[in-house]
């Protein structure tokens, strides 16, 4: 009787689990589709955010974007090979105003190389925030020189124009000098690094 | 004598002769379990061949490309490439238009500068991972993934992009070999980062400089994809947007520039369409239209009637087999019901003495019958199933193994059905001889011969 039972119960599970099966399983995409453009990030700058010296895929902008911004970032960089605060004013501001970028940052380390003139680095810088921030909400992020960049006079010129400049036209300073990697590829993810701590930072 | 009062009898009968019993639904199980296998397995198998031969698109799809047909495109199965001619939303509505095309599927690319992450660390000794993978151009392909499924995509890892998604992206068997991997390697870059690096042109101040601009996607699978050039597929908005920025260039009277521009987008606004009809016999007559519009194409139309035919023989070569196996086992149905009338010719003179019709009788035996077939038919497809779960685990590890897409085991529910009623009707039919016979027994001759 009982061995009856238990080949009844078998043909009963048998089929239960055939007829289971009969249906087909999607696996349910839990993701969520994003739409829309990411905020956009701009770089403007001379050698070191062109990548001259470290190449320009481990560019310390482009190590930014890669490591410390969200993935829904997209980024563009106008930095070149050479170019001082007066090359930024003349050829990448426009062209960043028109991408409407919402994070511009803006190194100025061929300035105290080629030892520009305070005043017309003064000027000049001014010239290019204020045209970032006029009637945008562009956050531009401005990295002090760093120390080894040029002769320690000039170096303390240019920050003192550096931190002016940020208060008047309301961008932010970003502190770089505890930079002290001499390496260009680590060097790159040093200024990285005080950057993203700087966007990271309450305004 | 009711319905019921057959099946309470047949239900004792085969409780009294319940070892009997038994080994009769095992013989039925046995051969409705080889039957079901066998089609399962063919099904499966049938599946698998299409799904590569369309590569896992519908099988009436057919790829429009952006140029004139050259001569004889209509005798070959590939696109017998002439002059380019871009496809725009016009000639995408007139193909739409044709008679025998139940949907278009539009397919934009773009040249995308990519950077690949450091090479993923690979299990297999005997393989030297590669020490830096050099950023490389590519090609980016965005479609409609709301309709992926009409697209000849096959899934070998992971899952597809969500729809309009601008950070997804899958990777295709020749992004693998760009960074040194194999397809066996696929589920290695699944999560992985890649960089895209979409071109421009920016005149100011005399001079033009290329800048990049950059997004960032995860692999999120990768895919064997025929029709969708390149080693990237994601959404049109991901591509759309690349393409826009391309185009954006400031070219002004610079040739150099423009060339350099036009390379880089094409002319097309769409790079290809993938064309879905409404049955296998449409592709013919569609491909047609398309050609005396003016766009080669490709089909694998010979192709897939070659191996539908080769199929449907083997098909029924497999189903022959089956159905000899489940005629053995209706002689052993109709071999244990005649033992059955001969041991119960008493019982059968007891029923007839007592006022049972000849219908009486047949109905007892052939609802034993009945029960008997029903009963191995759910054990033999339940079985049957189980066996092709087993010989599909075996089949699929062989093919991962090989870094190819594993067969779907499925149980359609005409095989449930034709596996449990179709025994049920063989058992019926192997049961009348046996029933007819004690039916036309004549009371006495049963009672004395008892």
């Amino acid at each position: 009787m009982k061995a009856r039972r238990s080949v009844v119960l078998l043909v009963a599970v048998a089929l239960s689990g055939t007829l289971a099966s009969c249906t087909d399983r999607k696996e349910a995409n839990s993701a969520t589709p994003e739409q829309g453009r990411g905020s956009l990030y701009v770089s403007l700058g001379g050698d070191d955010a062109y990548g001259g010296r470290s190449g320009l895929l481990t560019a310390w902008p482009q190590v930014l974007f890669r490591t410390r911004l969200p993935i829904t970032t997209e980024f563009v960089n106008l930095a070149d090979r050479r170019e001082g605060i007066s090359d930024v004013r003349r050829r990448q501001v426009e062209p960043a105003r028109e991408l409407q970028p919402d994070l511009v940052t803006i190194t100025v380390t061929d300035d105290a190389e080629r030892g520009t003139d305070p005043a017309v680095f003064e000027a000049d810088l001014d010239a290019v925030v204020r045209r970032l921030r006029d009637g945008t909400t562009t956050r531009v992020l401005i990295a002090s020189v760093l120390p080894d960049a040029g002769a320690p006079e000039v170096v303390v010129q240019l920050n003192a124009a550096v931190e002016r400049i940020a208060a008047d036209a309301g961008a932010t300073v970003v502190d770089l000098s505890g930079i002290s990697a001499t390496d260009p590829t680590v060097r790159g993810r040093e200024i990285a690094a005080a950057f993203a701590r700087t966007i990271a930072a309450p305004r | 004598m009711t319905w019921a009062d057959s099946f309470v009898m047949a239900v004792r009968s085969i409780r009294r002769r319940f070892g009997r019993a038994v080994l009769t639904v095992a013989a039925v199980a046995l051969a409705a379990a080889l039957l079901t296998s066998l089609l399962i397995a063919v099904g499966a198998a049938r599946s698998r061949v299409f799904a590569a031969v369309s590569k896992g698109g519908p099988l009436t799809g057919i790829q429009v490309l952006p140029s004139t047909p050259d001569f004889g495109q209509l005798d070959s199965d590939s696109a017998k490439i002439g002059d380019p001619r871009p496809i725009d939303e016009a000639a995408r509505r007139r193909i739409a238009g044709l008679r025998g095309v139940k949907s278009v599927v539009a397919l934009v690319s773009s040249s995308v500068y990519v950077v690949a992450p450091p090479p993923p660390k690979l299990n297999d000794p005997s393989r030297r991972a590669v020490a830096q993978v050099e950023p490389f151009q590519g090609t980016f392909t965005g479609v409609d993934l709301q309709r992926a499924g009409e697209l000849p995509v096959t899934v070998l890892a992971g899952r597809l992009p969500v729809p309009r998604s601008r950070h997804e992206v899958a990777v295709t068997d020749a992004y693998l070999r760009a960074v040194g991997l194999r397809s066996t390697d696929a589920n290695a870059v699944l999560g992985s980062e890649v960089e895209f690096g979409a071109p421009r042109l920016f005149a100011s101040a005399g001079t033009s400089t290329i800048r990049g601009r950059w997004t960032r996607s995860t692999i999120v699978a990768v895919v064997a994809a025929q029709g969708a050039p390149g080693e990237f597929i994601g959404s049109f908005e991901q591509v759309r947007a690349a393409r826009a920025w391309t185009a954006a260039s400031d070219v002004g009277l610079d040739r150099e520039a423009q060339r350099f521009a036009q390379e880089l987008t094409g002319d097309s606004p769409y790079s290809g369409l993938f064309v879905v009809t409404n049955g296998f016999d449409s592709v013919g007559p569609v491909r047609a239209a398309i050609t005396r519009i003016g766009f080669s194409s490709s089909a694998p139309e010979s192709l897939i009637a070659s191996v539908r035919r080769y199929s449907q023989v083997v098909e029924i070569v497999l189903t022959a087999i089956g159905l000899i196996a489940l005629g053995i086992a209706a002689l052993g149905i109709a071999n244990a019901m005649l033992a059955a009338v001969r041991e119960r010719r008493r019982e059968i003179g007891v029923l007839k003495a007592i006022g049972a019709r000849d219908r009486d009788v047949r109905r007892v035996f052939l609802v034993e019958a009945g029960l008997l077939g029903i009963a191995g038919g759910v054990a033999g497809t339940a079985f049957g199933y189980v066996l092709a779960r087993l010989v599909g685990l075996v089949v699929n590890n062989y093919l991962s193994g090989q870094g190819l897409t594993g067969v779907h085991i499925g149980l359609p529910v005409v095989i449930v059905g034709a596996g449990i009623f179709g025994s049920g009707l063989l058992a019926l039919v192997a049961g009348t001889l046996p029933a007819q016979r004690a039916a036309r027994l004549p009371a006495r001759q049963a009672m004395g011969d008892g």
